[in-house]
């Protein structure tokens, strides 16, 4: 028997093992099953924490195949992968995984958002008419699950006992089933159609065939967004441009000032996330600034970290400002502190410094998860100022309603770029921009033929 | 104000250009591998997924050193608010007691055990720091973290206080639509009128997701013009 199980412990990750037994009544725990570490797929995060969600495993000749599900990043929905072993312990991952990706947004199988592999609670696997069918439940936008199937080439891992029929690269397949209701939440009722690549034997001299299976759509767009991301910021770097402005980011510099001047120190935090997290990054170049004006104006920077990479990350630039300004003597062993990965630790240890050291501004930017609203609400008891900024839609609301200025979405990531005269760095916003439209214009296209009924495009474009 | 001019900005140092230079071959790298799939060996680790799988695993073995600074960061930090005597140095005494206790007593006895089977480490003395260990975790460290989560009740009110002040007409609109999801999700609403929770609906489903979708492509398009800025650019620092 397959089972999976976890810890007794909050946020431990779950894990498949095998049980035999003689009588199907009394088992004995025989193996952990192990798959490689590490991805940079679809299935990275998982793998990361090294969770194995099994769904169901069949066995043909001495090859058992698993289908199981796993999550990109911690907050992204669940897709279904296959894996084959040939002991049934040591797996390794089909490499075409997802082999059902999660549905369009709002549908039965799309997922309520931040629900992780609780979105395809269950899988399991046969194979049958000579193809495979992956049979799976998912949860819509509301939490109710529904029953689906998926269909997939026998080709992927070939079998004895059938004989595949498929030849080529790709293959879509549709299926349509109709059970009668078992319970109100469990209905096979669902269409589902899948496109699974199938790889090519290596053979020297067929590289460009290996090199077009997949992915080589969104490869090419990529190409000519990035020439015209080049091109564009070649053209802005030789003119003087000015930016739009975001409305009251120029205030920041304003209370940096009023601070030194209070003699009281300012506070910045960038969240919970790791150094791997985007909003993390962007509140890193912020803080890069955040840090040079302190350091300038002679004020004590406070700095909290919830993860020890970004602590180490953020030690490393608040000690260059102050380097660069010659003023090493206001940088000491408690400018930088790490609090706790914990997130409630977090959250705890962030209000206490606020109490304690009672900043004249409160710079809140980066990944924010549930904390958000209380670390905001506690500096706002006792700070002049807060400055907040996340791409996280469920948290912006808070900082909106706590914070005298807020970076919203896509305000935080170009955020530095508002901060600075210099025409080669403006050129670097001005360049992305081009991508931009790119990509909005490929948004409204696809909106259109997807309207009409047409799905060229979102064919063209599917992961 | 803008502040930043480019006479501030100085030229790469020598470590600068080796980190851009790493920062865009593992990038690129990551990119090839998403791209392509090479079913050929590479480096004896099998193809180009497993070699980038590697690649991940090490990575992620060498950041996790970083830990360790975390760790020495905290205890230098609060140890010398005991050594200076600093109004919170007796909370630093917990602070630093309970974090070793706990890693001792979770390296001996708990589901994170070294020694799980207890082989090596007498079973008498495994069963009591499990039990100190179940104590610490379950009756103090779960309360504790349930405490802090539950405040969010209190906190959300008092912001939703200040929200829904109707002081223009964007916060008159967000102070009625609030008060008119507020009133559908209540149990009570159907027997007021059914229609609050049709309502409710309509705005959760149309004005509110809209709102959302139009931040997260926003944010997705920031996000891919923001790594591309990373990768050509050293990031901070200049």
């Amino acid at each position: 028997m397959y089972y999976r199980g976890a810890a007794v412990i909050e946020g431990s990750q779950a894990k498949a093992g095998v049980a035999t037994s003689s009588d199907g009544i009394h088992w004995t725990k025989t193996a952990v099953l192990t798959m490689p570490a590490g991805s940079s797929g679809w299935d990275a995060y998982s793998r990361q924490v090294d969770a194995l969600n099994i769904g169901g495993v069949m066995r043909s000749d001495n090859t058992y195949i698993m289908s199981y599900a796993s999550i990109k990043s911690r907050n992204s929905p669940a897709q279904i992968g296959l894996a084959s072993s040939s002991d049934g312990i040591s797996w390794t991952p089909y490499p075409d995984n997802p082999v059902v990706t999660y549905g369009t947004s709002g549908g039965w199988d799309s997922g309520s958002g931040g629900v992780g592999a609780g979105n395809f609670a269950g899988s399991m696997i046969l194979a049958a008419r000579n193809q495979y069918y992956v049979y799976y439940a998912a949860q819509d936008p509301s939490g109710t699950f529904t029953i689906g199937v998926a269909t997939l080439p026998l080709s992927i891992y070939p079998i004895s006992q059938t004989t595949s029929t498929t030849s080529s690269s790709t293959v879509t397949s549709t299926v349509t089933s109709t059970v009668s209701t078992t319970s109100e939440t469990s209905i096979i009722q669902q269409t589902t159609t899948t496109t699974t690549p199938v790889p090519q034997p290596f053979v020297l001299g067929s590289i460009l065939p290996s090199l077009m299976i997949g992915r080589i759509s969104q490869a090419t767009l990529l190409v000519i967004t990035l020439g015209g991301i080049f091109a564009v910021t070649r053209f802005a770097s030789k003119r003087k441009l000015k930016t739009r402005g975001i409305p009251g980011i120029e205030r920041l510099d304003n209370w940096i000032r009023q601070a030194g001047e209070l003699g009281r120190p300012v506070f910045f935090t960038p969240g919970t996330g790791t150094i791997q997290t985007p909003d993390t990054l962007a509140a890193l170049a912020l803080l890069d600034h955040v840090a040079s004006r302190c350091a300038q104006n002679g004020v004590r920077l406070i700095v909290a970290n919830a993860d020890f990479n970004v602590h180490q990350v953020t030690a490393d630039i608040v000690k260059n400002a102050y380097k660069k300004a010659g003023r090493e003597d206001l940088y000491t062993q408690d400018t930088v502190q790490y609090i706790s990965v914990r997130q409630f630790a977090y959250a705890a240890g962030v209000m206490g410094l606020l109490r304690r050291e009672k900043p004249a501004l409160n710079v809140f930017v980066g990944d924010f998860q549930a904390e958000a609203l209380e670390i905001a609400e506690a500096g706002r008891a006792d700070a002049i100022a807060q400055f907040g900024g996340t791409s996280n839609v469920d948290q912006l609301p808070f900082f909106m309603a706590t914070c005298d200025q807020t970076l919203v979405g896509e305000e935080l990531f170009t955020a530095e770029g508002y901060l600075t005269d210099d025409p080669q760095t403006i050129s670097k916003l001005v360049g992305p921009d081009a991508g931009k439209v790119i990509a909005i214009l490929l948004i409204a296209a696809g909106a259109i033929l997807v309207t009409l009924g047409n799905q060229v495009l979102t064919t063209l474009l599917r992961l | 104000m803008k502040t930043l001019t480019s006479k501030e900005k100085r030229k790469m140092t020598k470590a600068e250009i080796i980190l851009q230079i790493i920062i865009f071959s593992l990038g690129f790298f990551y990119a090839i591998v998403y791209y392509v799939r090479l079913p050929v060996p590479v480096l004896g680790t099998g193809n180009l997924q497993s070699a980038a799988d590697q690649l991940f695993t090490y990575l992620t073995a060498i950041l996790t050193g970083a830990f360790a600074i975390g760790i020495i960061n905290l205890t230098r930090a609060h140890a010398n608010n005991v050594k200076n005597r600093r109004p919170i140095w007796k909370y630093s005494v917990i602070l630093l007691a309970s974090m070793y206790f706990m890693a001792v007593a979770s390296i001996i006895a708990s589901p994170f055990s070294l020694d799980p089977q207890s082989t090596v480490i007498p079973k008498g003395v495994y069963a009591v720091f499990f039990s100190i260990w179940q104590f610490l975790y379950y009756n103090v460290l779960v309360s504790i973290n349930a405490t802090l989560f539950s405040l969010l009740a209190f906190f959300i009110a008092s912001a939703a206080y200040r929200a829904f002040k109707a002081r223009s007409l964007e916060t008159s609109i967000l102070l009625a639509a609030g008060l008119l999801v507020i009133i559908g999700q209540a149990p009570i609403s159907n027997l007021i009128w059914p229609g609050f929770g049709t309502i409710r609906d309509w705005i959760m489903a149309f004005p509110n997701t809209a709102g959302q979708r139009g931040i997260l492509i926003g944010a997705a398009l920031g996000i891919l013009a923001f790594s591309v800025r990373r990768l050509i650019r050293y990031p901070w620092g200049r």
